[in-house]
């Protein structure tokens, strides 16, 4: 795989819970998850070798993740511009062994590592299993947001019946 | 009539006794497919995902998140639909071909081969080989998908 130009860095990933895979096919791609501190990230898979996946992870914020649902923005826009200003880079074998984590900005990615230009959504969402209890129990949002929140459930494929109950649970006022 | 074996049926099995269970299924009735393939001869082409990575399967039994469709072959029920979904994939993973794929293969399913799943609004379905069943033998490259201008779309 390509030796990537960042900061080696330690990151703990084993907080992560997965919310839904966006884009499957004969295994995730694009998948959504919540950090232990409730921060939405994204799990974008650019590269493999025999024995290791590569994934940039970057945190965004629903409202982008929205838009990119709603075909409003690029998978290549999120890339271009995550929450923090940089990304992450990490490696995942066989075993699910995290290794090699990089800190990485996106003018630094080579050219096969990004979206193109016009990679918007085109796929349907999987939610994982347990999303709707980890969301209820792990998630706040404003409550001026609710209505925004429950859209976005439904675009990622959450059960109508589940989503009023997990709106109505993470909403604070 | 004879109950028809599945070609990787020891794991289906092994799924099954873990709780998990085939979809519903149907016939072929000889209907043409579509199927992401390698033109390269060092990867091995139509092999379900877990039978060429059966440390996933393992992993995924671990965590409760197994699946039989890995057991089975993704397939598209035309060449439309599958170029319109690898042309989606490449734009978001220029990638892609190194884990799915370079180009689009072709061929006809017959009942004896196997049983499908239903078709999903994209085309994609999955097909459960019996034994027996190579589709190296009947599916042929027809396209590269990687060369075509139309579909890099950078």
């Amino acid at each position: 795989m390509k030796t990537l130009k960042g900061f080696d860095i330690q990151f703990d990933f084993s907080g992560f819970k997965k919310i839904a895979d966006l884009i499957y096919f004969e295994g995730p791609l694009l998948s959504h998850y919540v950090s232990s501190k409730g921060d939405d990230y994204l799990f974008y898979w650019v590269d493999r070798d025999d024995s290791d996946n590569r994934w940039l992870v970057l945190r965004v914020n629903l409202a982008s993740l929205q838009r990119y649902m709603a075909k409003d923005l690029s998978l290549r826009d999120l890339i271009d511009g995550p929450n923090d200003g940089y990304l992450y880079s990490v490696d995942v074998d066989d075993d699910i062994n995290y290794h090699n984590v990089k800190l990485v900005q996106p003018a630094d990615l080579p050219e096969e590592y990004l979206p193109a230009i016009d990679s918007y959504y085109e796929f349907e969402p999987i939610p994982a299993e347990d999303a709707a209890e980890l969301m209820t129990y792990e998630l706040t949002i404003p409550y001026k947001e609710r209505s925004r929140f429950e859209e976005f459930l439904l675009k990622i494929g959450f059960p109508v019946s589940s989503i009023k109950k997990v709106v109505s649970r993470a909403a604070i006022f | 009539m004879e109950t028809m074996k599945f070609k990787y049926q020891k794991q289906i099995d092994e799924l099954i006794e873990q709780g998990y269970q085939l979809p519903k299924t149907y016939t072929p009735n000889n209907m043409s497919a579509c199927r992401f393939a390698f033109s390269d001869s060092t990867h091995q082409n139509h092999i379900p995902q877990y039978m060429s990575n059966p440390k996933r399967m393992l992993q995924n039994v671990t965590k409760g998140k197994a699946t039989t469709s890995l057991l089975a072959l993704s397939c598209f029920t035309t060449s439309l639909n599958a170029e319109t979904f690898y042309s989606n994939l490449h734009k978001a993973f220029r990638n892609i071909q190194t884990s799915i794929g370079d180009s689009l293969s072709e061929g006809k399913l017959g009942n004896d081969d196997g049983v499908k799943t239903a078709s999903s609004n994209n085309g994609h379905f999955d097909f459960y080989e019996y034994e027996g069943c190579d589709l190296n033998n009947t599916f042929q490259i027809t396209k590269n998908l990687c060369n075509n201008e139309d579909i890099k779309g950078f």
